[in-house]
């Protein structure tokens, strides 16, 4: 275990070690702050470095709360598919916060769109690694992450990038638990079968209209029921039924641009994308379904290794 | 707690029992996980001290732990998180072996009290959804330590926490042990009928 006062003296060492000057586009700067690639001079390992941004006002609330939480949850995770922080370092100044992560040359996205085979969609085998990573991983955070729930307690809808934000969401839920991410774990499912996001909405109501086009208006449903009367919403939406049969082919080789996809992992695509937030299936739930135990065999996609 | 006080309803179906039987895995999974995870941080000194040659003992972790709780109350916050301050600056004193920062509170109650306000700011960042600056901080201890004191020591507390700061407490143990028991006790009942 490398010494944290190694790097804790100034942030010149820091550039030092640097291998690029300026961040790596592709691990962009982010929400919280500019990612770096260095090399680690005791394991000559290479490593991110991520500098917290501090654009709050210090004098009044101290460290950022929003890096505060992330850092928290990053450090008491541990999940072989979820990035890690070795160390936290602090630079001269105490603005000069640094965290050390494992580095990757390139993301999920990046990986579809440009890795080896990018041309080509997944193999089935593929995509169920990548889904049991994915739901793996989502379960351990589940579990873990617990102890921030706060039910009945109102919560902020400004949550998730748009294009994966579950619709209760978008209609002002603000009593929301796990259902949400699993949403969009269904989200990712289809785009790893067509290569592409699913659910591109340009706004909110934009987003709501594709919803309720590739899913059907929610009939008969109790869960939606309650919420629209709860807020005294009186808007008619137009009825449509479910179109996520005819999007994603099942049993068919000749789909053209999207991974074989089987029965059972049609089930589940649903299943995940459940209007109906508590008959959404749960990350422990979807690890245990059909898809994962029948069919194919999970293999590592060619963009691992 | 009063949920864990009256009995479980009894499982009435081989689903019902199924699904019990997975929750109670899912728990034990993730106590395991906790556990393993705890291993990594070093255990906390209760006593924080031997009473020989330490200022600060026992007696002042006991007045700080009764404080936590009633600014818990008079914040209106949840009392889980005056546990999780209590926690935070037990696991600061223990990191005295490598915190030069840590030791020094122990000899020292002014240091320790503000350490004490330090944690409270912390972890009701982490953990409530209330607007606190350092200076709200700062009234609770009656003007006693200034905001900038209690922001400077922010990040001495979290470097020589090594930012561990999310780990379980007591509360969550707690919790995830009866997530555990609760589905079997039903499972229980079903058999014994």
């Amino acid at each position: 275990m490398p010494k944290a006062d190694r790097w804790s003296s100034d942030e010149e060492e820091i550039v030092l070690l640097s291998l690029l000057p300026k961040p790596i586009s592709h691990l962009d700067e982010g929400t919280y702050g500019v990612v770096w690639k260095a090399r680690d001079n005791a394991t000559q390992e290479i490593v991110a470095i991520k500098q917290i941004k501090f654009d709050s006002d210090m004098t009044k609330e101290g460290f950022p709360i929003s890096a505060l939480r992330e850092i928290g949850v990053l450090l008491s995770l541990s999940h072989e598919s979820i990035v890690s922080v070795r160390e936290m370092v602090v630079g001269s100044t105490p603005d000069k916060v640094f965290m050390v992560m494992d580095c990757f040359e390139m993301d999920l996205q990046a990986a579809m769109k440009k890795g080896p085979g990018a041309s080509t969609p997944f193999a089935q085998s593929e995509v169920k690694y990548m889904m049991r990573q994915i739901l793996s991983a989502m379960a351990h955070v589940t579990s873990i992450a617990r102890k921030y729930e706060h039910p009945a307690r109102n919560m902020t809808q400004m949550v998730v990038t748009l294009w994966y934000r579950a619709p209760e969401l978008l209609f002002s839920e603000s009593c929301y638990g796990p259902e949400i991410d699993t949403w969009s774990i269904g989200c990712i499912f289809g785009e790893l079968l067509i290569k592409e996001a699913i659910l591109k909405g340009t706004g909110e109501l934009d987003q709501i209209q594709k919803i309720f086009k590739l899913l059907g208006t929610p009939t008969d449903d109790e869960y939606w029921e309650q919420l629209w009367s709860k807020q005294g919403s009186t808007f008619k939406w137009k009825n449509n039924d479910s179109d996520l049969a005819r999007t994603f082919a099942v049993n068919s080789f000749s789909a053209t641009g999207q991974s074989y996809l089987s029965p059972d992992g049609f089930d589940l695509l649903s299943r995940l994308l459940s209007l109906n937030p508590k008959k959404r299936i749960t990350a422990e739930d979807a690890l245990r379904h059909s898809y994962f135990s029948c069919g194919v065999t999970e293999q590592v996609p060619m963009f691992y290794v | 707690i009063s949920s864990v006080m009256t009995f479980p309803p009894r499982a009435d179906s081989a689903e019902t029992i199924e699904k019990n039987r997975q929750k109670s895995e899912d728990a034990m999974q993730a106590l395991l996980a906790m556990v393993e995870k705890e291993r990594t941080i070093p255990p906390i000194d209760y006593d924080h001290n031997s009473p020989a040659g330490n200022a600060v003992n026992n007696i002042d972790r006991q007045k700080m732990c009764e404080w936590y709780y009633e600014m818990a109350d008079f914040l209106k916050i949840d009392r889980s998180t005056a546990s999780r301050s209590m926690m935070l600056l037990d696991r600061f004193m223990a990191a005295s072996t490598h915190s030069h920062v840590a030791a020094a509170a122990r000899q020292n109650r002014d240091q320790y009290q503000l350490f004490a306000l330090t944690s409270l700011f912390i972890t009701i960042k982490l953990f409530e959804r209330l607007n606190i600056q350092a200076e709200h901080v700062s009234y609770l201890s009656r003007g006693r330590y200034g905001p900038q004191e209690i922001i400077k020591m922010e990040i001495v507390m979290l470097a020589a926490l090594q930012w561990k700061v999310s780990e379980a407490s007591k509360v969550d143990y707690v919790d995830i042990i009866m997530n555990y028991i609760i589905p079997r006790m039903e499972n229980c009942s079903y058999v014994m009928r």
